[in-house]
């Protein structure tokens, strides 16, 4: 290895641009109001407004999400001319909660400001997508609303200052992405998947709600910024790190970690859209940007440091190993999700007060570009060739070459090759882990680093195995390859050459099939996976981390050496698919994800079951005797009471007189 | 020795007695008309109402006083509370002798050997059982404690036995058996009333309730206490001294029934209440007979009824678990007890008085003719002629499940929940638990009981009149079957009836809007 030279991350920021001096139009509160309320209105009014119009229910879903996209962008401009560069907000004013303050305050901050317009553009590109995806679906409109309503819930996670609030985005995301997934409820699989989403995301929020509980009665406030405070000044204690490992639970539900993860790839039954959405920018991603609102509380417990590494390692590693080996071209990207979010999460437990924890949302902003382009534009080619399964989807980028930049970009963002904006994100993450390992971070920061490392070639074998499935040569391109025509020299119609032909009809389909709105957003996101690159650059992320460029190279050499092996294993597969090359059992165990699914029916569905059944038999034949018998008794009680009380009056007189003697010995004795 | 009268303060009771004392001389003087002795009373009674009206709105310690002695004592002494009291004694004999109207105002049978019928005697009657009934919770003393209780017990006896001769044989054997009981259990009752005075004088050396302050012996107090309760417990039906109450009750006439189920027990009540009173000036005694009564009452009354067939027998055990009800809270002899029984007797006595004409006006549909049914009165008031009622007769049967939910303590009947709560409150207060768990379990019990008779009413199944001539048209379409039951929903209900059941089911409401007892 050659001596390089040491580099720091500011080195390669951009300079602080003078920007010019606009009014600050703050008008009825502030820009995060505008995003947040956008969405819920334009969920609100889709659902109730719109009547049976689809075309209504388009302009109200996109004109929310694109409001929200300007009043993010707006936001950005504002913070430039905020000394300090943080925004507090109020939202409907405090609680009463007796002696827990709730004052639902809402704070933005650079990083929040750059996340929540990805968000609001990744939502509004899905609003445009879907607008076309869904035309004829009967639920279109049922689904842009929910669309907009989950934009919304995360916009106030984004957002949030207050454990509350956040509490209020996650749940209500996770209903949405329970609506989304199961959007074709008479498919008895997509409401499978939907239950099984909602279900695990539930069963590890009784984690996140336990853990919020803990965090925000000990500090007697559950606004976050105090809630930190009053944590860091106390130190690491029991409490803290109980209620954090809780925390870590939540969010690995909701990330799918190890051990939730296999909803994610079943949740793969939605429609595409609903998958883009879920994947690139919402739901998945909420549990970064909540543990990156909680960082300096995460640094102080190194136990839940720990757990939150062993997870998200675990899942990295296993999640690319197993999208490696998926027969179908969404479930590779899911699995590819699960491998990413849990990236962003291990760099979080790797990071230390040196290094902040802005790596994780700077990949959060650069893996919402690659992956809402990657799943878009499956759906496009889904459209077009009748379905994803890698048998379909072979060759698709050649023979619909409207697409294969898009594959292409997103791909090689996705593996992190230079210089597309996954590269930067990984170096950071690379860096902080590195950083961590060699600073105060300890164990966990090792692992991650570790993991990390090897998750990088992993991530490029699978890039490109999709790649060389996509991107293979159609039969007749084959054999225009095959066929040297002789040096006749001759005037040639350009189309009777039947690759020529091809092509063109390729691109002619391709084009006709989808609409320009849809075309424009994915296009955008293609951009995007160049430009965001810059986005990362920008002068307003967090604490330095300085670059150590021989592991950088070592990474890209790693990949390079992964990709040729995936390459050469290819090579004799009819379909150039390396995963041909894996044994059928373990493929098809790796499709299954591993039999994660049978294992939850298996340790928790089934004990569970038992249980609410002996509940349910105890209800029913134990305690309800008792009322049932009740009832009888006091029947039988009346009856005997009917009987032996007096008909006439010689036994009433007894009956006084005995009466009187007992009241009289009673009254005299006891007192 | 001057007795300062003060007429006017007494004339609650004096009105009643008055026109008691008129009807007879109308009788001597005018012999052989029915309804102006009718017309008398009623005028006694709403005179006796007047005059007891503004008492209610007396500020609380306040009262109005009559026949006192120069020391300054008085025998007749009339607080808000006992104001309140006489007014309802007043205004619900008011409605009986409403409800009594077409009876006691008919012509005897066999065309002169009844020629002038009842009306005097039975209107004098309820006139003085009512004074009676008045002048007992203002009784200051013993003496006027005892003679008020017995001018208001022995009439009654008279009202039971003195049916009309018309009735079938065994029918009025059975009136007398009821009379009987009821004399008999009066008598014994009275007896230790006696006795209980007897003690009380000894242990307090006066016959006067107030100023007992310190007594020489407690236990002399509590047992002359107790037996004072004991005999008073007759009245308002407390188990074990309930025994009369079903075999009266089935066998008096309907309006006398009423009158025994309501106003008597303003009586029982009142006296409890100057007991109890007279007792909670001595310190440190307790009275664990009370709140026994009360906890058997309810419990045996409630059981026993849930096994009734019978809309009268029903309310007859009714009477005896509510009678616990309005002793629970005397139990813990504060201060609070009194105005909490008070206010919850005044409920039941809507109520009852409310499920009563309902009865009475169903019994008079379903029964053709004016009497002479050879089933006596059994089929008229049993709980199957109310099946389906809400459905034939909407405007008896929405009353009826009011004053029903009224009793039960349910929701939409706010005064009964009210009432329950204000009864229940002194005893948590007193910490008495094991009383407030009998209470609870027998609200859950109470409302078993009225329930089933609500369901009875609102029952689509059968007409009206259960296994009459509806059931042997047969198997007719529906046309046929609505035509029979209009047929057999017999004589228009009374328009009197009709009357009484709108001002009570009024009061209910506005005492659901308004209930009494929150202040």
């Amino acid at each position: 290895m050659p001596d390089l030279p040491d580099l720091d991350w500011s080195d390669l920021q951009l300079p602080d641009v003078p920007l010019p001096d606009l009014p600050m139009l703050d008008l009825w509160g502030g820009p995060a109001h505008w995003a947040i309320l956008a969405t819920l209105l334009a969920a609100l009014a889709g659902l109730g407004l719109t009547g049976r119009s689809n075309r209504l229910g388009a302009w109200v879903g996109v004109g929310g999400a694109l409001t929200a996209v300007v009043a993010t962008l707006w936001q950005l401009y504002t913070l430039t001319q905020i000394r300090g560069s943080e925004r507090e907000l109020g939202t409907i004013g405090g609680l009463a909660l007796g002696e827990l303050e709730a004052p639902l305050r809402l704070l933005v901050s650079w990083p929040t400001a750059l996340v929540a317009v990805t968000v609001a553009a990744v939502a509004l590109v899905v609003q445009g997508y879907a607008r076309w995806y869904l035309w004829y679906d009967p639920r279109y409109r049922p689904f842009a609303a929910t669309v907009s309503l989950f934009t919304a819930a995360m916009l106030l996670v984004v957002h949030s200052d207050d454990l509350l609030l956040t509490l209020v985005g996650w749940e209500v995301m996770g209903w949405c992405s329970y609506l989304l997934i199961g959007h074709q409820s008479t498919r008895s699989a997509a409401a499978r998947a939907a239950g099984k989403a909602l279900l695990v995301t539930r069963t590890a929020d009784i984690g996140f709600v336990l853990g919020i509980v803990a965090l925000a009665t000990g500090a007697g406030t559950t606004r976050t910024t105090e809630v930190v405070a009053h944590w860091s000044d106390v130190g690491a204690s029991p409490t803290l790190t109980t209620a954090l490992c809780l925390l870590v639970v939540g969010v690995a539900g909701k990330s799918a970690l190890f051990p939730f993860q296999d909803w994610l790839p079943d949740a793969m039954e939605g429609p595409t859209p609903a998958s883009a959405l879920i994947h690139a920018a919402t739901m998945v991603a909420a549990g970064t940007v909540v543990l990156a609102q909680l960082f300096d509380l995460l640094v102080l417990s190194g136990t839940a440091r720990t757990l939150l590494a062993v997870l998200a390692c675990v899942t990295m590693i296993g999640a690319a190993v197993l999208a490696f080996a998926q027969a179908d071209l969404k479930r590779l990207l899911a699995w590819s999700t699960v491998s990413q979010v849990a990236l962003m999460l291990a760099v979080l437990a790797a990071a230390t007060t040196v290094t902040g924890p802005d790596a994780a949302l700077q990949h959060l902003v650069a893996h919402a570009w690659f992956k809402a382009l990657l799943f878009l534009t499956t759906g496009w080619l889904g459209v077009l060739v009748g379905g994803t399964a890698m048998a379909v989807v072979t060759s698709g980028a050649r023979r619909y070459r409207v697409l294969r930049h898009r594959f292409g970009w997103g791909l090689l963002a996705l593996a992190g090759v230079p210089p597309f904006v996954g590269f930067f994100s990984k170096e950071l993450i690379l860096g902080t882990a590195e950083a961590g390992s060699a600073g105060a971070g300890g164990m966990a920061s090792v692992l991650v680093l570790a993991s990390v490392g090897a998750s990088a070639p992993l991530t490029a074998a699978y890039c490109m195995r999709a790649w060389l499935v996509l991107n293979r040569p159609t039969a007749i391109q084959g054999h225009a390859a095959a066929y040297h025509p002789g040096p006749v020299d001759r005037i040639d119609d350009f189309f009777d050459e039947p690759q020529i032909v091809q092509e063109a009809e390729g691109v002619e389909r391709a084009e006709a099939a989808i609409s320009s709105s849809a075309r424009m957003g994915t296009s955008f996101l293609m951009l995007m996976t160049v430009l965001g690159g810059l986005v990362l650059l920008l002068p307003v992320w967090g604490p330095q981390v300085h670059l150590d460029l021989q592991l950088t190279l070592a990474t890209l050499l790693l990949m390079a050496v992964s990709a040729l092996l995936v390459r050469l294993a290819a090579g004799g597969v009819r379909t150039r698919d390396a995963a041909a090359r894996i044994p059928a059992a373990a493929s098809l165990a790796a499709e299954r994800g591993l039999y994660a699914d049978t294992a939850y029916r298996a340790l928790v569905a089934t004990p569970v079951l038992a249980l609410a059944r002996a509940v349910a038999w105890f209800d029913d034949q134990v305690l309800d005797a008792w009322v049932r018998g009740a009832g009888v008794g006091a029947r039988l009680l009346g009856r005997v009471g009917d009987l032996t009380s007096p008909r006439r009056a010689t036994p009433a007189l007894a009956l006084v007189l005995a009466g009187v003697v007992v009241l009289a010995g009673i009254g005299v004795m006891v007192p | 020795m001057r007795l300062q009268l003060d007429l006017v303060a007494v004339l609650p009771v004096l009105a009643p007695v008055l026109a008691a004392v008129l009807v007879l001389l109308v009788d001597v003087a005018v012999p052989g008309r029915r309804s102006p002795h009718l017309w008398l009373g009623a005028a006694g009674l709403l005179g006796g109402a007047a005059a007891a009206l503004p008492g209610v709105w007396q500020p609380a310690g306040d009262t109005r006083q009559g026949l006192c002695l120069p020391d300054g004592w008085c025998a007749y002494a009339a607080d808000d509370l006992t104001s309140m009291l006489q007014l309802g004694a007043l205004l619900g004999a008011l409605v009986v002798l409403v409800l009594a109207w077409p009876e006691w105002s008919a012509a005897g049978s066999g065309g002169g050997v009844e020629p002038t019928g009842r009306a005097p005697v039975v209107t004098a009657l309820l006139l003085t059982a009512t004074a009676g009934v008045v002048a007992v919770p203002a009784a200051g003393d013993l003496g006027s404690l005892l003679v008020s209780l017995e001018l208001a017990t022995l009439p009654t006896v008279v009202l039971v036995a003195l049916v009309r001769t018309t009735w079938a044989a065994p029918r009025r054997a059975r009136a007398v058996d009821g009379a009987v009981a009821l004399l008999t259990t009066s008598l014994v009752s009275f007896g230790l009333l006696a006795l209980g005075a007897g003690f009380w004088a000894a242990a307090t050396g006066s016959t006067r309730f107030a100023g007992a302050a310190s007594v020489d012996h407690p236990e002399l107090l509590v047992l002359a206490a107790v037996l004072l309760v004991a005999g008073l417990a007759f009245k308002v039906s407390a188990v074990p001294f309930h025994a009369w109450t079903p075999i009266t009750y089935a066998a008096a006439p309907l309006p006398v029934t009423t009158y025994l189920a309501t106003v008597s027990k303003v009586a029982a009540l009142g006296g409890l209440v100057v007991v109890v009173r007279a007792l909670g000036t001595v310190e440190g005694t307790t009275l664990l007979a009370i709140a026994l009564l009360a906890a058997a009452s309810m419990t045996v009354g409630n059981l026993v009824a849930l096994t009734q067939q019978d809309a009268v027998r029903l309310l007859a055990w009714s009477t005896v678990a509510q009678a616990g009800w309005v002793l629970l809270p005397l139990a813990t002899l504060s201060s609070r007890a009194a105005s909490a029984a008070g206010s919850y007797l005044v409920v039941y006595l809507v109520a009852t008085l409310l499920a009563f004409v309902v009865v009475v006006a169903v019994a008079g549909t379903v029964r053709h003719g004016p009497v002479e049914d050879p089933a006596g009165p059994a089929a008229a008031t049993a709980l199957a002629a109310h099946r389906g009622l809400l459905r034939a007769r909407p405007l008896l049967a929405v009353p009826l499940g009011l004053a029903l939910l009224t009793l039960a303590g349910l929701p939409p009947a706010v005064a009964g929940v009210v009432a329950k709560v204000v009864a229940l409150r002194p005893v948590l207060g007193d910490e008495t638990w094991w009383l407030a768990v009998v209470a609870a379990l027998n609200v859950a019990l109470g409302i078993a009981v009225y329930l089933r008779w609500l369901v009875v009413l609102a029952s689509s199944e059968g007409s009206p009149q259960g296994e009459g001539p509806a059931a042997a048209a047969g198997a007719g379409g529906d046309t046929d079957v609505r035509t029979t039951v209009e047929a057999t929903t017999g004589p228009a209900v009374d328009v009197r009836l009709w009357v009484l059941v709108g001002l009570l089911t009024a009061l209910l409401v506005l005492g659901s809007i308004v209930p009494l007892g929150t202040i």
